[in-house]
């Protein structure tokens, strides 16, 4: 028997895990946003429309060093390219959720797309009227108003406590390096991590640091690709070989 | 609300928008199939390399004529090895990023 609210309740005890993290890194983000001398309402804003956590921590840095649009463009397809590929696996799964399609797309972050990719809830399968397009779209809305109720606290916090947060910022770096450290472990190959480093480390030193980001995408796009082709036609070669 | 944020928010939303719709609107709209070898290849080592350019991205204006390159190396250690006790993403994100405030303030 499909209970009335049930996708919601599913959708609510799925999102439990993500509240804590999103309701602290918004809170972050909005503390960084505004101590930096940005606007609150333009902090809200982010989280509403852009709602990609890394790439709003990013944003700061290239409001604050006044980049410009070209390099805007660039740095945001360098930190959100990974959603392209959360996208393509949720192809499947999000085929045929009709109206909510749109703002799954929108809104499909790290964090919704690890629980998501999961399909219908395992609480749900002996339900047929479960609507899994609902639960979909639930289970992002409450991820996004985690994120905006964070943003929200943080701006507040901001502008109510009379104390400096200045070195708030290294919140983002942690996020970074927590990511960096947890690639390495997962052994989620090492050369590539340590191409991105030491690549970008050397355009620092020769481009200077308002104009390093190019040249090291560049660098990293091209010798990635020269890799997979080298070694998608070794594969072939082997294979043919047999 | 300043117009060079307002520009810079439409400019970040409408790209993350388009990235993560793009596969739908190829799929959806023009019937291509985004299920390539080769992208999904160069994903996997493009997202460790894009992480290890963004730590960089992070450090590139550590400065070393006052205290904040010790309290960035001090907390940088303190991330990286609760991490790799804890695999606790929040804790090693909130307990360095307090540190390193309380250091910049000490040092």
């Amino acid at each position: 028997m499909g209970a009335k609210g049930s996708e919601a309740r599913t959708a609510f005890l799925k999102s439990l895990p993500v509240m804590a993290g999103y309701m602290t890194l918004g809170i972050g983000f909005g503390l960084v946003y505004t101590s930096n001398g940005l606007s609150a309402i333009g902090a809200v804003l982010f989280s509403l429309l852009v709602f990609a956590g890394s790439m709003q921590y990013v944003s700061v840095s290239l409001l604050v060093s006044a980049a410009s649009p070209v390099q805007m463009v660039l740095m945001t397809i360098a930190v959100n390219l990974r959603h392209l590929f959360y996208s393509i696996s949720m192809l499947g799964k999000y085929k045929g959720t009709g109206k909510y399609k749109p703002y799954l797309e929108f809104a499909l972050t790290d964090e919704t797309f690890s629980i998501a990719c999961e399909g219908k809830p395992k609480e749900a399968s002996d339900d047929p009227d479960f609507d899994t397009a609902k639960y979909y779209f639930l289970l992002s809305v409450f991820d996004q108003s985690y994120w905006v109720t964070g943003t929200i606290i943080g701006v507040t916090l901001q502008s109510m406590i009379n104390i400096s947060f200045a070195g708030v910022d290294f919140s983002m770096t942690a996020l970074f390096v927590v990511t960096f450290t947890d690639q390495i472990l997962r052994k989620k190959s090492i050369p590539a991590s340590a191409l991105g480093v030491i690549a970008t480390l050397i355009c620092l030193l020769i481009f200077g640091s308002s104009s390093f980001l190019i040249p090291s995408l560049a660098i990293i796009g091209v010798t990635l690709s020269v890799a997979v082709i080298l070694q998608t036609r070794k594969e072939g070669g082997s294979n043919a070989a047999k | 609300m300043p117009r060079n944020e307002f520009i810079a928010c439409m400019i970040i939303a409408f790209v993350t928008f388009l990235i993560r719709a793009l596969p739908f609107i190829l799929t959806d709209v023009m019937h291509r199939s985004t299920d390539s070898k080769f992208l999904n290849k160069l994903s996997d080592y493009l997202t460790p390399a894009l992480i290890g350019m963004l730590v960089v991205y992070c450090l590139k204006d550590i400065r070393f004529d006052d205290g904040t390159a010790l309290a960035s190396a001090i907390a940088l250690v303190v991330c990286v090895v609760s991490y790799v006790i804890k695999r606790n993403t929040l804790i090693s994100i909130v307990i360095p990023t307090i540190l390193y405030m309380v250091l910049i303030r000490v040092l």
